[in-house]
């Protein structure tokens, strides 16, 4: 048997990794699910380059009728992710700005599943702080693109560690989301011994 | 002056006070000066005291799974100089935050809640260390007898911040400097009041004196540790300032070796 040959599961659907040419414009159009896995940043995706790559959807998959917090979190991210795509191929402000509203939405259910993992509650309450601290501030269309981009991440390792979690949210950051809540200082400010004037 | 010696209480404005005057102020002194020196001793007393505050209230939600009780518990505890009105002020911050924000998120469940300032905190404490030694244009005064090592959730998914303390096996690896310049001592410990009922006060002007009488002995890691305040007094370079919001301490330390301090 080859080396190279693709590893399979007996029963499980296999697809072939796509690895459309550029994933840091919009999402494209075409593909039917923007929650498949795309060909940047992850260490999954890395990981995977040049070999097959399974659904995510596929190794979660539950008997009908019976749910759990990371079907329920899976469902979510792809209702959020495919929000965010639709935000960025709006060319309308107000339109953009209308759809990250119905997107915030979704952050307290995806808040609820937060047993999948520390990782995974830190980054929804990261997303959720950004856009409390922009306060009503329409985000910018590379704030969209970062959280799109770090959301289907996390739909392809939802059980992220905190390390990979702590990477994601410094690339919030870095576009200029606020993503520490403000109250916690105050909250402990006055525990703090350093004594201030 | 063209440069600032940067104090621990500046670190901790910077990297724990998200969004806050305090933070902005702290920052913006940054920018008046052409250098600013972060000596590992404001990593060692930041990461000793006000980021092990947070850790202890991180360890606390994990412990009671509530807002409110941890609320309780910080508030029954008498620590060092914990303010009367500590609670008051908790209470008050609780309410602001509930009129806002975070009912969007977590809404009015206490468990919620916690898990919500959990998530934040832990994050806060692992960001903020990382970022500690950019926070400035140089870090100096290196310590080779402490370790900087991050903080880790370990075991039940408490914090372990250490080591917080120096290597206890070695003498500190300021004592033949500071031990060099005795006058400097004295200078120091006659600056701090002999009448001062404060226990940190007592503490340093013992370990001044012990430094200055016994130049022999080993200096140990609570040695060092009482000194506080004065090791940045002592290390400020010429033509720098002490930048820190505790200027009731510094300043006369500072003005003792001829350097002075400033506040944002």
């Amino acid at each position: 048997m080859s080396d190279t040959a693709p590893i399979t599961f007996p029963g499980i659907r296999i697809k072939h990794s796509v690895r459309p040419p550029d994933e840091t414009g919009p999402p494209d159009t075409d593909r039917k699910d923007s929650t498949q896995p795309s060909d940047v940043g992850t260490a999954y995706e890395r990981f995977v380059v040049g070999a097959t790559v399974m659904d995510i959807d596929r190794f979660y998959d539950a008997a009908p009728g019976t749910s759990s917090q990371i079907l329920t979190a899976l469902e979510i991210l792809k209702q959020a992710i495919d929000l965010l795509g639709q935000a960025q191929q709006s060319t309308i402000a107000i339109e953009t700005d209308r759809i990250v509203q119905r997107f915030k939405l979704l952050l307290p259910k995806l808040f609820q599943c937060r047993a999948v993992g520390d990782g995974f509650g830190m980054i929804i309450t990261s997303v959720h702080v950004a856009f409390e601290n922009l306060n009503g501030t329409p985000a910018t269309q590379v704030q969209i693109r970062t959280i799109w981009r770090i959301l289907r991440e996390l739909r392809n390792v939802p059980a992220m560690s905190v390390d990979h979690a702590l990477r994601s949210i410094d690339e919030m950051e870095a576009t200029g989301l606020e993503v520490d809540a403000p109250e916690v200082g105050t909250l402990l400010e006055e525990f703090d011994a350093t004594d201030n004037d | 002056m063209t440069d600032a010696y940067v104090e621990t209480t500046i670190l901790a404005d910077i990297l724990l006070k998200p969004k806050s005057s305090k933070q902005e102020r702290a920052l913006a002194a940054l920018y008046r000066y052409e250098r600013t020196m972060l000596p590992v001793y404001s990593i060692k007393e930041w990461k000793a005291g006000p980021l092990d505050y947070f850790a202890y209230f991180h360890d606390k939600l994990v412990e009671t799974k509530s807002l409110q009780k941890t609320y309780r518990a910080v508030a029954a505890l008498a620590r060092g100089n914990r303010k009367d009105t500590a609670m008051e002020a908790i209470a008050a911050a609780a309410s602001v935050r509930q009129s806002r924000g975070l009912t969007g998120l977590a809404g009015g469940d206490d468990r919620d809640q916690a898990d919500f300032y959990r998530l934040n905190i832990m994050q806060l404490i692992i960001r903020s260390w990382r970022k500690r030694r950019k926070v400035t244009t140089q870090v100096v005064d290196e310590l080779p007898c402490y370790v900087e090592s991050e903080p880790r959730i370990g075991k039940g998914g408490y914090f372990d911040l250490h080591p917080q303390k120096c290597d206890p096996d070695q003498e500190c690896c300021l004592a033949p400097l500071l031990k060099a310049q005795p006058q400097r001592l004295q200078a120091l410990r006659e600056s701090i009041s002999k009448t001062s009922t404060r226990k940190e006060d007592i503490k340093r002007r013992q370990a001044l004196k012990s430094l200055i009488k016994h130049p022999g002995e080993k200096v140990d890691r609570e040695t060092c540790r009482h000194l506080g305040d004065a090791v940045f007094a002592f290390f400020c370079p010429e033509g720098a300032v002490v930048l820190t919001t505790n200027l009731r301490d510094h300043q006369p330390l500072a003005a003792a070796v001829g350097r002075s301090a400033e506040k944002p």
